[in-house]
């Protein structure tokens, strides 16, 4: 079945497959001269089992739009408009206690440096037997189980060692996979995954970018994939959004934006990789 | 949608969250003017003391003690029918005078010693190190205590016992800045041009790190202040009948529970000087960093 | 680790030593001749003979760096010569005091510690709010205020007015609350500010960021995940400051009349009780070196990342 590739599609909140749709969002950072427009009209859909690459320079405003999905933007940033809709539901006019309970339900995040992403004086199997509680009300050794299982499942191997280790012990690679599985423990429909690669050596590239794509394969998890590297967006990706200053210059599939970029922007990013 | 009201709300509460926002950066500046002015205004006091004190602040007349305020006695007398006012204005001199004395000696100790130790390098740095390493660990009011428990207390010795203890954390700072500005390229250039060891460190050294020597000195002159008063408040500093702030504090604890103004007074001064001082430096530590 | 702890202990000895010469060269240096203050105790008008054999007696005749080496070898074995104004072994006029200075510490600690977390911690949560405005003005005070001044204050407030200690003498109370107070608030705006920016710094990483995105609530994510990592640098400063509370209680001692060693201390300096004012200063700073380096060690224990890495 042939999925639209147009992003704005009206019908999308009913469609089954839509597990992200972000319509209009505008967010903006408070600063004591004058207010900067991070994100600027934002129009953005995730799908069941699709890679979506949100792609841009630094500064573009990618990471804040996850960060606003995830509900955990910085304290000066205002959202100014729009809605974003996770699961169905309008997480921007929800009020604000049960906004963390649907948000950590219904979708999970990664973000760059995974050794700065776990608490340095925790365990490992602390930090995800502590996720693990968080959803479901068993006991502490209900939950270690699903934890050791959860660690296999993101490829780790000896579980049982690992959870008793520091995060200092880990490699980046490992720490990311140990991310993946907190975020993605109960199945969450969506994943944002937020330069995930980027500070990691190019071999555990591959490895990260597998994993994610068995993911998706496996559960049908819809993956935001956000980065500024197009050689990752070709790898796995199946829809891409170029970001540049706050908007979306173009979107489409992969083959699309690769093959017949409209933009000027996405033609100069696709020329400076390649 | 966001509603318009919630809207506003969030934008100000995100604008108070910005902790460089500019209320604060009017405010810092602010406190530093203020401080500058008000220690100024001390320095003049303690400059012209002898002319703006409305008495002579060592005559005793017993006749007139413990009277409240007149236009003769400005802020009345003390227990020995002494001018309060006059022995505060007083005060400040010899505050300012002694912790003067304290500041000049700790930096004539600590800045050779910390250029030498920085310049130097390689075993007579170590040696140094050493030492003040040594002097640091030592807890500093028990040394100083000591030191001025056994000799005659007097306010000489008792500038000597601070100065004698508290030079070795500046020694180390001055140390530090010296060693970063010795790596720095304009030093290789003096060394091409074959300056002697003395001129490089008085000429380049020296003028660097000068800035920073005053924001330093400047934020521990507070301390000092408050540590002189503390000393001679216990009798180890300056002695009765001089008229210092902490003597005054230490002559009204007996009549605490009849006249507690005179306990008032005087710690009020030490106060708001110390408060000054502080202010001042830390308005200069933030000018010098940006 | 053990071998940190070796190195420490190495360190520990020159520190040790210092404090000893500088101690003993200080009584040596000290106004009045020893010998002749002693003899004017035993005899009413001690005659030049007698002066000179209590010299001898006592070994100040000795070359300094001898009576400096036997000194030392003396107070190894606990000795630490006599009082001069009671005859009683310093060690044990030490060991009569310290009780109450210790008590008058740990109590200042306790509320230190209340003080400064609290007021840390809400500080940095609740950054910009008035909570944070207070503990900034409540910082920048407790460093500019005269701590004895402070303690007289309150000692007018809560003796001469309300009556609740006596103002003239005598430790009646139990617990030295009071002086603990002066104390703890003048003491506390280093670690509220200390707090504060760490718990700042601490809520910005992005490991709060991550465990807010689990879904962890606000209260565990401040106690359970914040607390912890921004808590650890400031015991090691907590160590050092209760041994500053130990050394520097004499004061507030001496205002409150509490009858602890630091009293004692200054009361031996107005008496020029020479051996008992070394003895005061040898056991403080030895006892406080010590106490830094158990906190040290301590903090190698707690923090995961010192005991492997």
């Amino acid at each position: 079945m042939q999925y639209k590739t147009d992003q704005r599609d009206d019908q999308a909140i009913q469609s089954e497959n839509v597990v992200l749709d972000i319509r209009g969002l505008s967010l903006e950072y408070i600063m004591p001269d004058q207010n900067i427009h991070a994100v600027v009209d934002l129009n953005l859909v995730a799908r069941m089992g699709k890679i979506t690459a949100l792609v841009g320079e630094s500064g573009s405003g990618k990471s804040t739009v996850a960060l606003a999905v995830m509900g955990i933007q910085d304290k000066n940033a205002v959202i100014s408009g729009g809605e974003i809709y996770l699961a169905g539901t309008d997480i921007l006019s929800m009020p604000k206690k049960y906004l963390r309970a649907y948000i950590s339900n219904h979708a999970g995040i990664i973000f760059q440096d995974p050794i700065d992403s776990l608490n340095p004086l925790l365990t490992v199997g602390e930090q995800l037997v502590e996720a693990i509680l968080i959803h479901k009300k068993i006991t502490k050794n209900q939950a270690r189980t699903i934890a050791l299982n959860q660690l296999l499942a993101v490829s780790l191997t000896q579980p049982g060692e690992l959870m008793k280790k520091y995060p200092f012990m880990l490699s980046g690679g490992m720490c990311q996979r140990v991310m993946i599985a907190i975020a993605s423990v109960f199945r969450p429909p969506l994943l944002i995954a937020d330069e995930p690669t980027t500070a990691l050596d190019v071999t555990i590239q591959a490895q990260i970018l597998h994993q994610l794509d068995s993911m998706r394969k496996r559960d049908g998890t819809a993956i935001l994939l956000i980065t500024h590297d197009l050689g990752v967006v070709a790898e796995i990706a199946d829809n891409v959004c170029i970001m540049k200053d706050g908007h979306i210059v173009e979107s489409g599939t992969v083959d699309d934006i690769f093959y017949s970029p409209q933009h000027t922007y996405t033609r100069q990013l696709l020329a400076a990789a390649l | 949608m966001m509603q318009v009201k919630t809207q506003a709300i969030k934008r100000s509460n995100a604008w108070f969250h910005s902790s460089d926002g500019i209320i604060n950066r009017i405010l810092t500046q602010k406190a530093a003017v203020f401080g500058f002015v008000i220690v100024a205004l001390i320095i003049i006091i303690a400059i012209t003391a002898s002319v703006i004190a409305p008495n002579d602040p060592l005559k005793v007349n017993m006749s007139m003690r413990l009277k409240g305020p007149s236009s003769l006695y400005w802020l009345g007398t003390d227990n020995l029918g002494r001018c309060i006012a006059s022995r505060l204005i007083w005060g400040a001199r010899m505050s300012l005078i002694y912790s003067m004395c304290v500041l000049g000696l700790m930096m004539a100790i600590s800045i050779p010693i910390g250029l030498l130790s920085g310049y130097a390098g390689g075993r007579i740095d170590t040696f140094i190190m050493r030492t003040i390493d040594i002097f640091l660990s030592l807890p500093t009011f028990l040394m100083a205590l000591a030191i001025a428990g056994m000799l005659e207390p007097s306010v000489k010795n008792m500038i000597i016992a601070m100065a004698s203890v508290w030079w070795a954390p500046y020694a180390r700072i001055i140390r530090g800045m010296a060693m970063q500005i010795k790596q720095q390229d304009f030093m290789l250039a003096a060394k091409a041009a074959a300056c002697t060891h003395s001129q490089i460190i008085f000429r380049h050294i020296l003028r660097n790190i000068a800035p920073s020597i005053i924001v330093m000195a400047t934020l521990e002159i507070g301390s000092i202040i408050l540590a002189i008063a503390s000393f001679s408040f216990i009798g180890l500093g300056a002695q009765p009948p001089t008229p210092e702030w902490g003597v005054m504090l230490s002559d009204s604890k007996e009549f605490m529970q009849t006249q507690p103004q005179l306990m008032i007074y005087p710690g009020v001064a030490i106060m708001i000087t110390v408060m000054a001082f502080n202010l001042l430096g830390e308005g200069l530590k933030n000018a010098i960093q940006n | 680790m053990l071998k940190g702890i070796g190195e420490r202990l190495f360190t520990l000895i020159p520190v040790l030593l210092a404090i000893s010469l500088i101690t003993f060269v200080l009584g040596s240096m000290s106004s009045g001749d020893t010998a002749r203050t002693l003899a004017e105790k035993k005899y009413d008008r001690p005659t030049y003979e007698q002066i000179e054999e209590i010299r001898t007696e006592m070994g100040f005749d000795r070359p300094v760096l001898v009576q400096y080496a036997s000194w030392l070898k003396d107070a190894m074995r606990g000795d630490l010569g006599f009082s001069y104004s009671n005859d009683r072994p310093v060690v044990d006029e030490i060991f009569q005091y310290f009780p109450k200075t210790l008590q008058l510490a740990l109590l200042s600690l306790l509320f230190l510690i209340i003080i400064s977390f609290t007021l840390g911690i809400l500080s940095a949560v609740f950054s910009g709010s008035w909570i944070d405005k207070i503990s900034r003005i409540y910082c920048f005070w407790s460093v500019s205020m005269p701590e004895f001044w402070f303690g007289l204050i309150l000692l007018y407030i809560f003796g001469a007015r309300l009556g609740l200690i006596s103002v003239l003498g005598g430790s009646s109370t139990k617990f030295p609350v009071i002086p603990a107070l002066t104390m703890s608030i003048c003491s506390g705006g280093i670690y509220v500010r200390l707090i504060r920016t760490n718990m700042e710094e601490v809520l910005n990483k992005g490991y709060i960021r991550a465990a807010r995105a689990k879904g962890v609530s606000e209260y565990k994510i401040i106690t359970k995940h914040a607390l912890k990592n921004a808590t650890l640098p400031v015991i090691n400063k907590l160590g050092i400051g209760f041994g500053s509370l130990l050394a520097g209680s004499a004061i507030i001692e001496s205002i409150f009349s509490w009858n602890g060693l630091g009293n004692l201390a200054l009361e031996s300096v107005k008496l020029k009780d020479y051996p008992v004012v070394q003895g005061y200063v040898l056991f403080m700073a030895v006892f406080m070196v010590s106490i830094n380096m158990a906190v040290d060690i301590l903090c190698g224990i707690i923090d995961p990342r010192l005991k492997n890495g």
